[in-house]
């Protein structure tokens, strides 16, 4: 049964490198984390730059007029007596002792910004910054490549030559929670990249990184948003088969994901119940399990719950959809010109 | 004790009140080809969605080379090559691809295989294009290569001439007399009647979801072929034959009387006649169509599709009008 498995899995991995669509995906992924390293990047050099910014208020508008008016102006201007016009000259001892306790502040907030564009901080931020995306990404690649054997009738030349319908369906899950390791590992791999690329970008007097992660902390943030994405993984799965159709797998992934955020905040508002409720859903347990940002639940979801419930709840889905998805497919008649109906 | 390679008993499927397979108990023996024949919905790729393990019967066992296997036919299934109903494969992989894929999927033949049944099937020159930019014949003849992969004892073919042209029709046919010519069986599904008396040496035909009537299409034809028949009194000779317990049908065609008999009675006729003071003047066998065979064993108006010559059109008028 192992080996059978074992086997389809390298040939479903034959199906799925020759699609585009997986490798359109994969690059998504990789070009979302690769904004969170950069983006990161270029504000820590622009907060650097500037030396951070104080405000000083003109005594009156510089075309006559009798409001006062906020201007901001650059700690590092401010040092190097790079004055602007508008300034009163009295004001720039206060500025400059308040650029000095900014510095003070500075140092520790650009020690953490530094962090997220170094290693080993920078590559499980990665994992955080695309855990969402990749849940959606992973929905519609699950619900393609399930899809599609009914879409094209390919199921029947499969199975009629003798591939057990368990084994096959098992290869499929194994197959793509293969693929999406091997996209976490990239984008791991592509951060650790960039993150050595930014910090030999940055000058000798850069503020030191205060990373807080040890690599083994990276490797359970890896693991973490793995596991997370099995829930929606058996999801979608089980919606492709119900609907014999990629395109319904991924609409109905898709929709529920974004409805469960949107019933949540709206349902939790009107009736404090339903938080209780909200505990059990997949989207808040998923931004729990990861404390990663969530595209419908914020950073980190729902505080009630804790890790080992999250834990329990999505291990209860995966297992449930995962079933569900067995069951129906070990069950149901193939038939029909698309092997469909 | 004639060795099958299928063996249904009682095997029935139903979709709530239809009865698409209907108690059906089908004998299919090894070697030569052997003919599913019937109209559109008649239960053909029903049987063989539950042969192949597609569809779950309500009822009824089967049996594939002499095993139950009705409730797990996947080891079986592995001797077995199967096209059902239109070739699908994926249409972004090349057809040689799509060969390699499956080929590896189920784990046999060699290498070289791929390579020797495009070359059988004429897809060679475009084995390297995408599945998808292939025309419904070249579908069909890879259809026909990977069901000839890992060389299968037991080869089912459902309606494989669809989308070829006459000559690609042909070649399908010697192709698939070549198959069956070593102890290869081919079950070919098909709803065109001369393709099945061309090609098959058995044949079962099925109207309605049951069998009506299976055997040699040999024998079939003979012991339901016809007598033609001029006579010195047509009239009285149309009563007399019509009186016969063995003759199950007469007609007039062109002058002449048809009865449906077994030609090896012709002389009993001959004898039934005169002792009616009737007496044969001319005397032919008929050979009876498969179509026209088909007509009257299930009496359907649903007929398959005759040939594209519109050979034994006129016969199926006339059995219509009796």
């Amino acid at each position: 049964m192992i080996s059978d498995i074992l086997n389809l899995v390298r040939w479903e991995w034959f199906k799925v490198r020759r699609r585009w669509m997986p490798w359109i995906l994969l690059a998504i992924l990789v070009l979302f984390s690769q904004l969170a390293v950069w983006g990161t990047f270029f504000f820590y050099q622009n907060q650097e730059d500037t030396g951070g910014q104080v405000p000083y208020t003109t005594s009156a508008d510089p075309t006559g007029g009798p409001r006062s008016n906020v201007q901001f102006i650059d700690c590092k201007d401010l040092r190097d007596g790079n004055l602007p016009a508008d300034l009163p000259p009295d004001l720039a001892p206060s500025l400059l002792q308040q650029c000095d306790r900014v510095a003070e502040q500075r140092d520790p907030q650009l020690g953490r910004l530094r962090a997220a564009f170094t290693l080993p901080d920078s590559v499980s931020g990665a994992f955080n910054a695309v855990g969402a995306l990749a849940v959606i990404l992973l929905a519609i690649l699950t619900a393609s490549t399930i899809g599609m054997d009914y879409g094209v009738g390919a199921l029947r030349p499969i199975l009629v030559r003798g591939t057990g319908r368990w084994p096959y369906l098992a290869s499929k899950f194994v197959t793509l929670g293969l693929l999406a390791f091997g996209a976490l590992v990239v984008v791991g791999l592509g951060a650790a990249v960039s993150s050595i690329v930014a910090n030999a970008m940055l000058g000798p007097g850069a503020a030191p990184a205060m990373t807080q992660d040890t690599w083994g902390e990276v490797g359970l943030s890896l693991v973490k948003t793995w596991f997370s994405l099995f829930p929606y993984l058996a999801l979608t799965g089980f919606v492709a088969i119900l609907a014999r159709s990629s395109a319904a797998g991924i609409a109905i992934g898709l929709a529920y994901y974004f409805m469960e955020g949107l019933a949540v905040a709206i349902l939790s508002a009107l009736f404090d119940w339903f938080r209780n409720v909200a505990k059990f859903m997949l989207g808040q347990n998923i931004a729990a399990f990861t404390e990663a940002f969530s595209l419908t639940g914020g950073q980190g979801g729902n505080p009630d719950i804790t890790m080992l419930h999250a834990f329990l709840v999505l291990t209860a889905y995966m297992l449930g959809f995962g079933a569900l998805a067995f069951w129906l497919f070990q069950r149901r008649d193939v038939t029909g010109g698309s092997g469909s109906s | 004790m004639t060795d099958l390679v299928i063996e249904t008993q009682e095997l029935t499927k139903r979709y709530g009140a239809i009865a698409a397979v209907d108690r059906l108990s089908l004998q299919v023996p090894r070697g030569g080809v052997f003919g599913l024949l019937g109209p559109n919905g008649s239960g053909k790729s029903t049987t063989i969605g539950m042969l192949l393990g597609l569809v779950r019967p309500t009822s009824g066992r089967f049996r594939l080379f002499g095993q139950d296997v009705t409730s797990a036919p996947e080891a079986s299934l592995k001797r077995i090559g199967a096209v059902v109903e239109t070739p699908a494969f994926y249409p972004y992989m090349s057809g040689r691809a799509n060969l390699r894929y499956f080929q590896a999927l189920h784990g046999r033949g060699r290498p070289d295989e791929i390579d020797r049944l495009l070359d059988l099937v004429d897809l060679s020159g475009r084995a390297n294009s995408k599945f998808s930019t292939y025309s419904l014949g070249m579908k069909q003849r890879l259809g026909i290569a990977y069901v000839l992969l890992g060389d299968p004892e037991l080869v089912f073919l459902d309606e494989p001439t669809n989308g070829l042209d006459p000559a690609g029709m042909a070649e399908v046919r010697d192709l698939i007399r070549t198959l069956a010519a070593d102890v290869r069986t081919v079950l070919l599904s098909s709803h065109l009647l001369h393709e099945v008396e061309q090609v098959c040496d058995r044949v079962a035909i099925l109207s309605r979801g049951k069998l009506i009537i299976q055997g040699n299409v040999k024998d079939l034809l003979r012991q339901q072929g016809a007598v033609r028949l001029k006579t010195t009194d047509d009239v009285s000779a149309r009563q007399a034959l019509a009186a016969l317990s063995w003759v199950t049908g007469v007609a007039v065609d062109d002058g002449y009387i048809v009865a449906t008999a077994p030609p090896e009675r012709s002389g009993d006729i001959s004898r039934a006649l005169a002792k009616h003071d009737v007496y044969v003047t001319e005397m032919a066998p008929v050979r009876l169509s498969l179509e026209r065979f088909f007509l009257e064993v299930t009496g359907d108006d649903s007929a398959p599709t005759p040939g594209p010559d519109g050979k034994g059109q006129k016969a199926a008028k006339e059995a219509r009008k009796k």
